[in-house]
């Protein structure tokens, strides 16, 4: 088990299918479960293809913290702050 | 999450919808099966934006609309026995059965809990030795590696007192009944990307290839659908029909290995019945043989019940996406999220619940924001 905070709320998730996830990661979790750590450098390249055609007014607009909303997706994305002993250092 | 925000720009939203416009010469229907997606699309007014050639289907994808009515059923049964603790997510507990739902069961004594992962069901049943606990295992296959995980840890742990009523269903064969009922209209789909982040892409070829429908891997936030939209439709325009990954941040090709490993250890694929739709063969997920012991249908047995559903609800059509929500004659009026008739009216991830929680009216126009 490991430790992961959703927007400032800390839960206990496993981690046992996210072998190669270390603390500072973004998972995606469901159910108690990681399912997956979220490759920050696709996530920038797909926002990067949506400003290179003008899509987005910048592509380091910076918005509000996503804490407080009930979308299904808020308490799904969170970052790893602690993992068991045993991991990889970052 | 660094990226959330991002991925749910209003103004990006408005930009990328009048690029679809700009790309689509007729019109087109496109199926988002995930119920998380519809919940996303409707609740951030997605389908409102889009150029009115690009129709939006909502499909099968909730498992608490779709968790057949018998199942609801045995559930009710099972809670209802002596000594037992039953462990369900929140939102099964409102869904009807044929005489009643869980709250009411929960409320005429049975010890009925409300669960936000299969593990805590494990911990209740190490906590209550004496006592029976039945997890109830619904949903598709991004919710089964917990399953799966929770009966082996029960089995290494040898927790003689802790089964689950499996329900699990999978998204393939539920893609093939759409493309195969009489009068679809579903030209492609977006493929619900948490189920990918599990499976991968591999089910998805032969399914564009037989029915010659393009199916874009898409991720849930608004610009991950629209992003998933603006693919699609490039490739109906373009007359291909290809599996393509829109939410490469999250899924690979081959899904999470680990997870599918345990699946295949503790599962193995049944035929199973899907409310609003029917029997749907190899659409499931049950307890594999070395695993019966923690099958909580063949530990307890349950009153046969004969399961009959509401002659007024029409969430068999809303799930294959034959009419929209508000369609329903019984829609807002006597079939409410406080008094639903069917299930697709229950879930957060149901079509009609989410119709209904952004106002949509009879008329399709936003009608303001009401509260159930």
């Amino acid at each position: 088990m490991g430790k992961v905070n959703f927007a400032g709320v800390i839960r206990d998730v496993c981690l046992e299918y996210v072998p190669e996830a270390l603390v500072g990661d973004h998972c995606l979790v469901h159910v108690g479960f990681a399912l997956a750590v979220i490759d920050e450098a696709a996530a920038a390249e797909t926002l990067r293809v949506f400003a290179a055609a003008g899509l987005l007014e910048d592509e380091a607009k910076q918005s509000g913290p996503d804490g407080g909303e009930s979308d299904p997706q808020a308490d799904r994305e969170g970052v790893a702050c602690w993992a068991p002993p045993g991991r990889p250092a970052p | 999450m660094k990226h959330l925000s991002e991925y749910r720009d209003a103004e990006a939203m408005r930009r990328i919808a009048d690029h679809i416009g700009r790309l689509v010469t007729r019109r087109w229907a496109i199926m988002e099966v995930c119920g998380g997606q519809t919940h996303s699309i409707i609740r951030s007014g997605l389908d409102q934006i889009l150029p009115p050639e690009v129709e939006l289907i909502h499909g099968p994808g909730c498992p608490v609309c779709v968790t057949a009515l018998e199942t609801i059923d045995q559930a009710l049964g099972i809670a209802a026995l002596p000594g037992m603790i039953f462990c369900s997510y929140g939102d099964m507990l409102r869904v009807p059965g044929s005489r009643g739902d869980l709250l009411g069961v929960r409320a005429a004594g049975a010890d009925v809990r409300i669960v936000a992962s299969p593990l805590d069901a494990v911990a209740l049943a190490r906590q209550y030795p004496e006592r029976e606990v039945v997890f109830f295992a619904v949903g598709f296959e991004t919710t089964a590696p917990a399953s799966a995980m929770a009966v082996r840890l029960a089995a290494q742990s040898g927790l003689g007192n802790f089964s689950m009523l499996v329900s699990h269903v999978l998204v393939p064969p539920a893609i093939r009944v759409v493309m195969e009922s009489s009068g679809n209209r579903v030209q492609a789909f977006l493929a619900a990307g948490h189920v990918a982040s599990v499976m991968g892409t591999g089910d998805y070829p032969p399914l564009c290839r037989e029915f010659r429908v393009p199916i874009v891997v898409t991720g849930l936030l608004p610009l991950d659908i629209l992003e998933g939209i603006r693919r699609t439709v490039v490739q109906l325009e373009e007359g291909r029909h290809d599996v393509e990954n829109a939410y490469p941040r999250v899924v690979s090709e081959g899904g999470n290995a680990r997870a599918l490993a345990v699946i295949g250890e503790v599962f193995e694929v049944c035929d199973r019945t899907w409310r609003g739709i029917g029997p749907i063969p190899a659409s499931g997920w049950r307890l594999a043989p070395a695993y019966a012991s923690f099958d909580a249908l063949s530990r307890f047995s349950i009153d046969a019940v004969c399961s009959g559903e509401s002659l007024r609800c029409r969430s068999g059509d809303v799930l294959t996406g034959a009419i929209k929500p508000h369609q329903c004659p019984a829609f807002g009026r006597e079939c409410t999220p406080r008094t639903p008739l069917g299930a697709t009216m229950v879930s957060d991830e149901g079509a009609c619940a989410a119709y209904y929680h952004a106002g949509r009216s009879a008329d399709g126009l936003t009608a303001g924001r009401q509260q159930g």
